[in-house]
């Protein structure tokens, strides 16, 4: 039975950006942070065709972060630009280059409807404008048996696991306090969202905690 | 060097209490779950003595 994953970093505050988030700062102020602990990983620079990086026990969360996933979802904040909107001339094509690291369907949810870009190296990115089940439920039959990789932002994780729809999340808790931004949990309330601590991993400058959400 | 020290019981989303703390619910609402396993049958006498005597380093 294909899951919705989401595995994403988190500070000791609980917000998985900074605040003020702009073109130079995408992650906001201080959130890169954030990913100083993956990008140090060799695991993550082959992924993004860089030399060199550490072996540590962080490797292999990375590498199972990546295995069966068919597809992904992503909300329009994270895709981008920052300020969202209409499209106006169509140039944005998202902040990670003609090759993004995603290498299959990503379908993001956006208010704006545009046509699919298809870019380089497999990834297409779709733009649903009917809801969240619904790109849940095209990116499910985009990946055909495996995962739906649920990439974020903030807003629409917190709209998945509200809805009881996302079945697996794993938090990389970064020692870091950002102090505002995007707030993980935010508005999600208690609802009756129950969760099942999988798993505990300590790695050098992140800890990483794994829950089954049962709903 | 005496250092200060602090260790809490904190909910995935931040809290250390739920909403609304009273004293019948000093906790607040939901607050209880976050003890729930360290005083799951314990009676009050013992909880109380439990949260003064914890010593995380035993």
């Amino acid at each position: 039975m294909s899951k919705l994953r989401c595995h994403i970093s988190i500070s000791a505050d609980g917000f998985v950006a900074g605040p003020n988030q702009s073109e130079e700062n995408p992650l906001g102020e201080g959130g890169e942070q954030l990913h100083d602990w993956i990008v140090s990983l060799a695991a993550w620079r082959e992924a993004h065709d860089k030399q060199g990086g550490e072996v540590n026990p962080s490797t292999r969360i990375v590498e199972e972060s990546r295995e069966n996933i068919g597809a992904g979802v992503m909300g329009r904040n994270m895709f981008g630009p920052v300020g969202g909107g209409d499209w106006g001339d169509e140039q944005w094509k998202g902040w990670w280059g003609d090759d993004p690291p995603y290498h299959n369907d990503v379908f993001i949810l956006t208010h704006h409807p545009r046509e699919p870009v298809e870019m380089e190296g497999g990834t297409t990115f779709h733009f649903v404008t009917d809801g969240i089940e619904r790109a849940l439920e095209r990116a499910k039959e985009s990946a055909d048996g495996q995962d739906v990789r649920l990439w974020g932002g903030a807003d629409v994780i917190n709209q998945y696991l509200a809805a009881g729809l996302l079945d697996e999340l794993e938090l990389h808790i970064v020692p870091v306090l950002l102090g505002d931004g995007a707030r993980l949990f935010d508005k999600v309330g208690a609802a009756e969202i129950g969760l099942e601590q999988v798993r505990a991993v300590e790695a050098p400058g992140v800890t990483h905690l794994k829950y089954r959400v049962m709903t | 060097m005496a250092k200060v020290l602090m260790e809490i019981t904190m909910s995935l989303d931040g809290y250390v209490t739920g909403p609304d703390v009273s004293p019948s619910e000093p906790m607040a609402r939901g607050g209880e779950a976050l003890h729930g396993r360290m005083f799951a049958g314990k009676s009050a006498e013992e909880i109380n003595r439990r949260c003064v005597d914890y010593d995380p380093g035993r």
